[in-house]
């Protein structure tokens, strides 16, 4: 409870600490520079430290792009990325990425415990930390009984915990999560977003989630920034102050859930 | 049922054109045809096990060596061409040049260069049967999926580990095939070098045997290669089919829940 008031005051509170992740003038364009019109065009945005943000599009409006962008894996043209205050050129370590595509950002060839171990080999750590780190991720998401079974063993919601496992057990400060339950049925969605809500409320970590889901951008979210068509730019942050812990049932039917479900909608249509 | 048949048809099918041909050929006078049953019994004299150690030793020894060059000759180059797209840009000529040649084509400067010696075979071996490989490498090695390639950049991973961690074992599967393709044709040039120049190896032995009309030895030398390029096929089928199975399991029968 202690870190949900301190969540809230880096959030809103007077001398805010620098935000943890900070885009500033955002241009993007494909095939160059020159020519081509932008799909990111001067998007600016301010994630304080703990905090959950949910940012929304229309599908198509550069949320994948951005998303690389801020995670160092395609160069913008043009404004700036700060993580932890320093300049994104290349994937940060203070980042860890959730694909959508679980399948295929697991490594089908290694066990689950690989899969979650692998980044960390290449980390100062000592061999116990390491194992430390790789049991208490996978614990977290509850999958240690399944450490030894390859990724095409388990079920898609299973395959997507491991890849929160394996961005755990790295502890950046920031996790970026790209559409993580997009490719998962209804039932599976709703528990892996408890999930990550619970580990979020648990662990000391800043959530940056995008999604083209309304509900669950409001679910999840402290701050939901809510992106235009393309060229994308930010439209609208609104701040979700329903009480937490959030439940699929209470919130869901708070009036304040249903307010800013209607006004995203308005915005997005 | 229909998968004991599947096992069995082949096994009848070989019973039948052995028992054929022995039927067939048991009564031959033809000198260049002998009967079966000589040929089986030149094929126990010099192959069970005297000419072993003396011609198919060699033999083997050096197209291993050679396979071996041509493994990592194919498989280096066929990483850094396949991870450098410009460098696989500039070669492309050179490469297509190279692959279209007969590789038997490589003998003469070769012997001109290192003699008649082992050495000389396993270069040609090598060189003749790199290609399949390089060219299956650098297909692998570009089906990286780029999904795991950005994973592994977001986790830190450096250029060795992403190789090492993500290109390489995906490639894998597409190397062991191109490896099998080149199996036949390093077997060509082990013998076709053995014919040229040689004092030993199972092409030479075959080569003494027919100009000396030893007709029933040259017949059993040319089993005993079909035999070894059969066995050599198989053994290479079943390691594709592991890696496979290691690699992609779920194209290849892993059970998804």
């Amino acid at each position: 409870m202690n870190r949900l008031i301190q969540k809230n005051q880096a959030a809103t509170g007077p001398g805010e600490p620098p935000p943890v992740l900070e885009v500033s003038g955002l241009v993007k364009s494909f095939g160059g520079a020159a020519g081509e019109a932008p799909v990111i065009d001067g998007l600016d945005l301010r994630v304080p430290r703990g905090a959950f943000v949910c940012v929304v599009g229309p599908s198509g409006c550069g949320k994948t792009t951005l998303l690389r962008s801020i995670a160092g894996l395609a160069p913008h043209d043009a404004g700036e990325v700060r993580v932890c205050g320093k300049a994104v050129h290349g994937p940060s370590r203070e980042l860890a990425v959730v694909f959508q595509e679980y399948a295929r950002s697991l490594l089908p060839w290694s066990t689950v415990e690989a899969n979650v171990r692998l980044p960390l080999k290449y980390l100062p750590l000592s061999r116990a930390e390491v194992a430390t780190r790789v049991k208490d991720a996978l614990q977290a998401v509850g999958l240690w009984e399944s450490r030894g079974k390859h990724p095409w063993q388990l079920s898609g919601g299973m395959q997507q915990r491991v890849a929160i496992a394996r961005a755990l057990a790295y502890r950046s400060e920031v996790l970026l999560m790209d559409e993580p339950f997009a490719s998962v049925d209804a039932q599976t969605r709703t528990d892996l977003e408890d999930l990550i809500l619970k580990l979020w409320e648990q662990q000391d970590m800043t959530v940056v989630l995008v999604t083209h889901d309304i509900d669950e951008a409001v679910y999840l979210a402290d701050t939901v920034v809510v992106l235009s068509t393309s060229p994308a730019r930010v439209i609208e942050q609104r701040t979700v102050s329903i009480a937490r812990p959030r439940d699929q049932i209470a919130t869901k039917t708070d009036p304040e859930f249903a307010e800013h479900r209607a006004r995203i909608f308005e915005l997005l249509k | 049922m229909t998968a004991v048949v599947r096992l069995l048809l082949p096994v009848v099918g070989l019973a039948a054109a052995v028992t054929a041909w022995w039927f067939l050929s048991a009564g031959s006078t033809s000198f260049y045809f002998p009967p079966l049953a000589d040929i089986a019994e030149a094929f126990a004299d010099n192959w069970l096990f005297e000419r072993v150690g003396s011609d198919l030793a060699p033999s083997l020894g050096r197209f291993g060596l050679g396979l071996l060059g041509a493994v990592v000759l194919g498989v280096v180059a066929g990483v850094l061409l396949g991870r450098a797209p410009r460098l696989q840009n500039a070669f492309q000529p050179q490469l297509e040049f190279l692959r279209s040649t007969p590789p038997v084509l490589l003998l003469p400067p070769s012997l001109l260069l290192f003699g008649t010696g082992s050495g000389m075979k396993v270069f040609v071996i090598a060189l003749g049967s790199v290609w399949p490989i390089l060219l299956a490498t650098i297909t692998g090695v570009r089906a990286s999926d780029s999904i795991a390639l950005d994973m592994g950049r977001v986790f830190g991973l450096g250029r060795t580990a992403l190789l090492r961690h993500v290109v390489l074992p995906n490639a894998l599967p597409s190397v062991v095939a191109g490896i099998r393709s080149a199996l036949p044709i390093a077997m060509v040039l082990m013998v076709v070098t053995e014919l040229v120049a040689s004092t030993d190896g199972v092409g030479y032995f075959i080569l003494q045997a027919q100009q000396s009309y030893d007709i029933t030895d040259m017949w059993s030398g040319v089993l005993l290669l079909g035999f070894v390029g059969m066995a050599l096929s198989l053994a290479l089928a079943w390691i594709e089919r592991r890696v496979q199975a290691v690699v992609v399991p779920t194209s290849q029968g892993g059970q998804k829940k």
